[in-house]
């Protein structure tokens, strides 16, 4: 085990402690402190301390070494637990996640965000004071905690944003630049453009841009402010020497008139700062509503041309391939791993037995080896899919906190309730959900929660509640995200989405129709714009978010009851039992989890495009016209009934052939514009059969049977299967 | 004294500019240029009788480049003088105001 790798299991440990230290905190938080749960988050903060001092990584040492001191007060009943506390505490948790995260990065211990440190030390240290005059570990003073925290870049950093005069008056920042060659080599300069009128607008003897440098000189701060002296009277001037405090740099961001977000990429671009601030700049970002890469960002906004934002961009790529990298281990249950070695062993001796009896030409005995062979093969296949398989427990268990930090920051009280977290799920989509999720949370927190006030005025109870629930349903896992608040409003939906052109006045819609439309872009109803939601990006973003994982998101409520988004996923998986069915010599696969039952056809029986299944119309698709087959030819066409979620549809074959197993193999370009194929698999023979896209065909049976449909009863029989 | 002269070719509308570009004739050429982008908004202006440049020709190349953008056209500057390049590499600013053509990762790239 080298050392990176030992690194590497100190940042797994620790942030599986935080986790436990932060599940204890919430639970002192809800139900008053119990000397476990202190326990708990001692032992978390020791630990984190003890491996960090093994590698010598200071800076998280000191700080743990902190923590852990308030927490020895606590446990010793020198000091008594109190919110604040609890809270500091949670923030201090935050910040030792992204210590780790920077000893994960780059191996090194520096300073993910030193202001935030200062802060956190001085509470800590507020605390540990209270205690009594003879504090166990006084606490840092700020002078030297920044002295320990320069960044290591060797240059002076010279930030100049010229007057807008300075062209006017004679002096050209060019001419500075070209004697400060004299003193020293300009590592690297930026000139910032983005000052700059439009045309139109645009005096030409003003002066426009902005300069950031990178400068190696052993000059003295004075000299170098002296190149500068002409145009020093109203320019802006930053001069920060080699090994300047990140503060200094946090500093030199703020003040400066541009976006931080593009001063971050351009300082560590320059090597003024390492990727660590970036990091900051990075997670800033994320915070940001927009999903987009900053890099774009400032292209779109044309602040920088492509190749400047290339290196920051590297720099973004590096820390996904670092995540990409995390996925290279997946931790599995022992009793998964025993079991499917077992099979694997009874494979071996069935597949023995089959040889024996070919070898005696029995073949009543081969045919029952062969079943057996069949049988431990479907076996085999489950329990290794299996292993990839995690429970949504993962992607669930982040959201106490936010929860808890959410419903503070709005000053509203909400009780998180969560079922079916063991609930199974490929690993690669616990990732992919967590985004989604977490908008849709929020959302439900910020908007559909109402104010106790106003929900005691409804009758209800003060304490809002949400509720997370997952299971599994017909080959797909669903999870829901519930809330009990004010409930989604139709009319205003509605009449929004008729201001915004998204539907037409005189168009009819279900009710789940006019929900569903709060996740079209730029939809949005909050009248007021809260730092949560409300500006009319998330929905539509969680909707495409969700629809890359092939799965639907609904959402359904009750006005004044509550609302329920519904998230349904395929559990995609690479191989699936699937139905075969022959249309036109084609022979055609359907998931089985989605086949509910055939029936005949018979003649005259489908009218429309609907089929009276025992009394019940039924769209259905014929998938001789829907593929362009040609014309049946007098057989008994069957009829096969599918179900997704709610929605039942039927499509209408030549032939039914069976279940098989069919292992999935993606389709090319030449398919990708086919929305009603989702993979193709080979058979048993060596052809190729195609998967058909179970929800797509639904919707597509659904809405020609509306359109179709002239009698307004059947329409409205067509809808009540819609609903 | 800048002088600006502008031929079509193959539908290609190019503009030559000679003489100096700085502050001193950024207004009278300012105005032409503008008069030509709103015009012609994918054009190419030819940098190689540049003698003299600075930052206020820089501020100008840049302003106009956006305005053919905002037009939906591009402007690409070609054949750039050594007094423009050295001031482009002096502010680096080549990645903006830099010969399309050139801008490849190594400068000796093409076949000899």
């Amino acid at each position: 085990m080298n050392l990176d790798e030992a690194k590497g299991a100190l940042v797994e440990e620790g942030r599986e402690l935080l986790l436990a230290m932060e599940e204890a905190l919430l639970a002192i938080e809800q139900s008053g402190p119990d000397a476990e749960a202190i326990n708990a988050i001692f032992r978390a903060a020791h630990t984190i301390k003890g491996s960090a001092g093994l590698f010598g990584l200071q800076s998280l040492v000191d700080f743990t070494h902190l923590v852990e001191s308030l927490l020895d007060k606590v446990r010793n009943n020198e000091l008594a637990v109190e919110p604040a506390m609890l809270s500091l505490l949670l923030r201090c948790g935050d910040y030792i996640g992204e210590l780790l995260s920077a000893v994960e990065a780059s191996g090194e211990d520096q300073d993910p965000d030193a202001a935030k440190r200062l802060e956190l030390m001085k509470e800590l240290g507020g605390f540990l004071r209270k205690v009594s005059a003879v504090a166990a570990t006084p606490p840092t003073s700020p002078v030297q905690v920044l002295a320990t925290d320069a960044v290591s870049n060797e240059c002076w950093h010279i930030s100049l944003r010229p007057s807008l005069d300075v062209l006017r008056n004679g002096m050209d920042p060019l001419s500075i630049f070209r004697y400060l060659g004299k003193l020293g080599r300009i590592v690297h300069i930026h000139t910032l453009t983005d000052a700059l009128p439009a045309l139109d607008s645009f005096d030409e003897e003003s002066g426009y841009l902005g300069f950031e440098l990178e400068f190696a000189s052993d000059a003295s701060k004075q000299e170098i402010e002296d190149a500068f002296e002409f145009i020093r009277e109203d320019s802006q001037l930053l001069i920060l020497p080699p090994h300047s405090a990140v503060a200094a740099y946090i500093e030199l961001i703020a003040s400066l008139p541009e976006e931080p977000a593009l001063l971050g990429e351009l300082l560590v671009q320059s090597g003024a700062l390492t990727a660590h601030e970036l990091d900051k700049v990075l997670a800033r970002q994320r915070e940001d509503t927009i999903p987009q890469p900053i890099g774009e960002m400032l292209v779109q906004a044309q602040h920088v041309a492509g190749p400047v934002v290339s290196a920051a961009l590297t720099k973004q790529k590096q820390s996904e391939q670092k995540k990409a990298q995390e996925q290279v281990f997946i931790k599995v249950e022992v009793s998964k791993l025993d079991q499917l070695i077992n099979l694997v062993g009874e494979l071996v001796i069935a597949g023995a037995a089959a040889n024996m009896a070919m070898s005696q030409n029995n073949i009543e005995a081969m045919a029952g080896a062969n079943e057996d062979v069949i049988g431990l093969v479907e076996m085999v296949r489950d329990a290794s899919l299996s292993l990839r398989m995690v429970a949504i427990g993962e992607v669930f268990q982040r959201f106490p906190r936010v929860v808890r930090d959410i419903s503070q920051e709005l000053g509203k009280d909400i009780a998180l309730t969560v079922t079916g977290a063991d609930t199974e799920l490929d690993k690669s989509m616990v990732e992919k959900l967590a985004d989604p999720l977490m908008h849709i949370v929020r959302n439900a927190m910020d908007h559909g929660i109402e104010p106790a006030e106003q929900r005691l005025a409804s009758g209800k109870v003060a304490k809002g509640s949400l509720h997370l629930n997952a299971h599994h349903d017909s080959g797909s896992i669903v999870i829901e995200v519930s809330d009990d608040g004010r409930g989604l409003n139709k009319e205003k939906i509605l009449a929004k989405a008729i201001e915004k052109g998204l539907v037409q006045p005189e168009q009819s819609l279900t009710d789940s129709e006019i929900f569903n439309l709060i996740f079209e872009p730029g939809f949005s109803t909050a009248s007021e714009i809260t730092n949560l939601s409300g500006r009319g990006v998330g929905m539509d973003v969680v909707r495409r978010n969700i629809e890359q994982l092939r799965g639907v998101v609904e959402v359904s409520s009750q006005q004044g009851q509550g609302t329920r988004v519904q998230i349904r996923l395929p559990l995609t998986l690479a191989i699936i039992d699937g139905f075969q069915v022959k249309v036109a010599e084609q022979i055609l696969v359907l998931p089985l989890d989605q086949v509910v039952e055939c029936v005949d056809l018979g003649q005259g029986n489908g009218h429309n495009d609907l089929f009276n299944l025992r009394g019940e119309p039924l769209p259905f698709v014929r998938l001789r016209e829907l593929f362009e087959l040609g014309q049946a030819d007098a057989i008994r066409e069957s009829l096969v009934v599918l179900q997704f979620g709610q929605n039942r549809a039927g499509v209408v074959v030549d032939k039914l052939l069976g279940e098989s197993q069919a292992v999935i193999k993606p389709l090319g370009q030449l398919f990708g514009q086919s929305k009603m194929l989702s993979g193709s698999t080979i058979l048993g023979d060596g052809s190729v059969a195609l998967i058909l896209d179970v929800p797509n065909l639904i919707q597509r049976a659904c809405s020609t049977a509306k359109t179709t449909s002239q009698d307004a009863m059947l329409a409205r029989a067509a809808a009540g299967i819609n609903g | 004294m800048a002088e600006l002269a502008i031929r079509e070719t193959a539908g290609q509308v190019q503009c030559l500019v000679k003489g100096e570009l700085t502050i001193y004739q950024a207004a009278s050429v300012r105005e032409q240029l503008a008069a030509l982008v709103n015009e012609h908004p994918n054009a190419e202006l030819d940098l190689a009788g540049v003698t003299e440049f600075d930052s206020a020709g820089v501020q100008l190349l840049l302003v106009l480049k956006q305005k053919a953008r905002q037009l939906g056209g591009e402007w690409a500057l070609v054949n750039h003088a050594q007094a423009v390049t050295e001031v482009l590499e002096t502010l680096n600013l080549a990645a903006q105001l830099g010969d399309p053509l050139l801008l490849t990762d190594s400068g000796n790239g093409g076949q000899p």
